[in-house]
């Protein structure tokens, strides 16, 4: 494999990888990082605050209906 | 949904030693599973979260995330991902599929182990949930999809009096983003939240399409089917030709349509709006079965039977971060 053909498939690669930004797909937060500074709603409809979570071990899991 | 009772029993043997758990509802994965469609309203959203209580009989609170979905975008847009932060608000482990198993393994290594793991069999659990149909369904057959569509943004009216009792999905082709021609696919679905569902005596459901100067849609209006059945719950489907001709403009849709809902006891017209953006709508899920559709994150690996939330318990751990990350019990 040529330098040249290297180089255009480091580059599709990296394109790849922009695309699928790109498509929308943000990156997941990394070990070390602060609790994002985003609000949510608790069940009563209150503004809940992920700050709020603050002072304990908290335990987040993502899911919905279908 | 089979990592939800797993997930469960950590909550019942760690919430007493003051670990906090949260279940974050997202938008949904799979819009059009079980009738189920995107909300308009936060008020919608937490009327979802009554219902997932209900079929999953979950303990662990909820949280809504916001209707700017700013949540799930914080997180990275999984699905069914699961975090633990210590008490400092510092991530500790990420993964993007819930694996509540080596969530006791980080946990049993920072608070401690306890001294009866909780088995799922020990929890009072539903075992299946009974799925409220207002009226029949699959008497209406669905609109092949053609294939590479993805959701557009729509925005309901302000006008609107009523609930959206019937909810606007669209999706296009992708030449329509650039301004060129394509295809749009306009999907009505009654939300099953409200139990109300056609009322096929009258007329049915008509829509027309209003549009920027310039922008040709074919047909610019439209009727539903003559249906048989009294009354059903099925989508009403239709497909156009639009061409932009360079235009930026959105399209304005109008819809007329006969809902009832016999709890209530009402039979009533609805006359709702609509704005219909050209820009791919990230958070609009993607139904099962549609094909090359890419306009949510709704798919991995192309398994095509996953529930919304942790169906995916064949997974090994995968945790991104965390020093016990991907551990297994010895």
């Amino acid at each position: 494999m040529t330098v040249t053909a290297r180089l255009f498939g480091l580059l599709a690669i990296l394109a790849s990888g922009v695309t699928l930004t790109a498509q929308g797909r943000a990156p997941m937060p990394s070990p070390g990082d602060p609790i994002p500074s985003v609000s949510g709603f608790s069940e009563d409809g209150s503004e809940f605050p992920l700050e709020h979570l603050k002072g304990h071990f908290t335990v987040i899991a993502f899911g919905c209906l279908t | 949904m089979r990592n939800v009772p797993s997930l469960e029993t950590v909550y019942r043997d760690y919430s007493s030693k003051g670990v906090r758990f949260y279940y974050v509802y997202k938008a949904l994965a799979h819009p059009e599973m079980n009738g189920f469609v995107q909300p308009f309203s936060i008020e919608e959203r937490l009327a979802h979260i009554k219902e997932a209580k209900r079929r999953l009989g979950t303990e662990i609170p909820w949280i809504a995330d916001s209707m700017g979905n700013d949540i799930k975008h914080a997180f990275g847009d999984r699905n069914n991902s699961e975090f633990l932060f210590d008490p400092e608000g510092k991530l500790i482990s990420a993964r993007d599929w819930s694996d509540p198993e080596a969530l006791r393994w980080d946990l049993e290594e920072r608070v401690g182990k306890v001294d009866v793991i909780t088995r799922v069999q020990d929890l009072d659990l539903p075992s299946g949930f009974s799925q409220r149909r207002a009226a029949a369904s699959s008497v209406v057959p669905r609109l092949e999809t053609p294939a590479g569509l993805v959701a557009t943004k729509v925005t309901p009216g302000k006008e609107a009096t009523h609930p959206h009792y019937a909810k606007l999905r669209a999706e296009l082709d992708r030449s329509l983003l650039s301004g060129g021609k394509g295809q749009l696919k306009l999907g009505f679905h009654l939300d099953p939240i409200y139990g109300v569902h056609w009322n096929n005596l009258v007329d049915p459901i008509q829509w027309e399409i209003r549009t920027p100067d310039g922008v040709l849609v074919s047909p610019g209006q439209g009727v539903g089917p003559k249906v048989a059945a009294e009354s059903d719950v099925d989508p009403r489907e239709f497909l156009v030709e639009v061409d932009r001709c360079e235009s930026n403009g959105p399209l304005e849709l109008i819809v007329r349509y006969y809902g009832c809902n016999d709890e209530e006891g009402w039979c009533m017209p609805v006359t709702q709006s609509y704005t219909i953006d050209f820009v791919v709508d990230r958070d609009a899920g993607r139904p099962q079965g549609a094909r090359g559709a890419r306009g949510g994150f709704g798919r991995r690996g192309g398994s095509g039977n996953r529930a919304g939330f942790g169906s995916g318990g064949t997974r090994g751990p995968r945790a991104l971060g965390g020093p016990s990350g991907g551990r297994r019990r010895n």
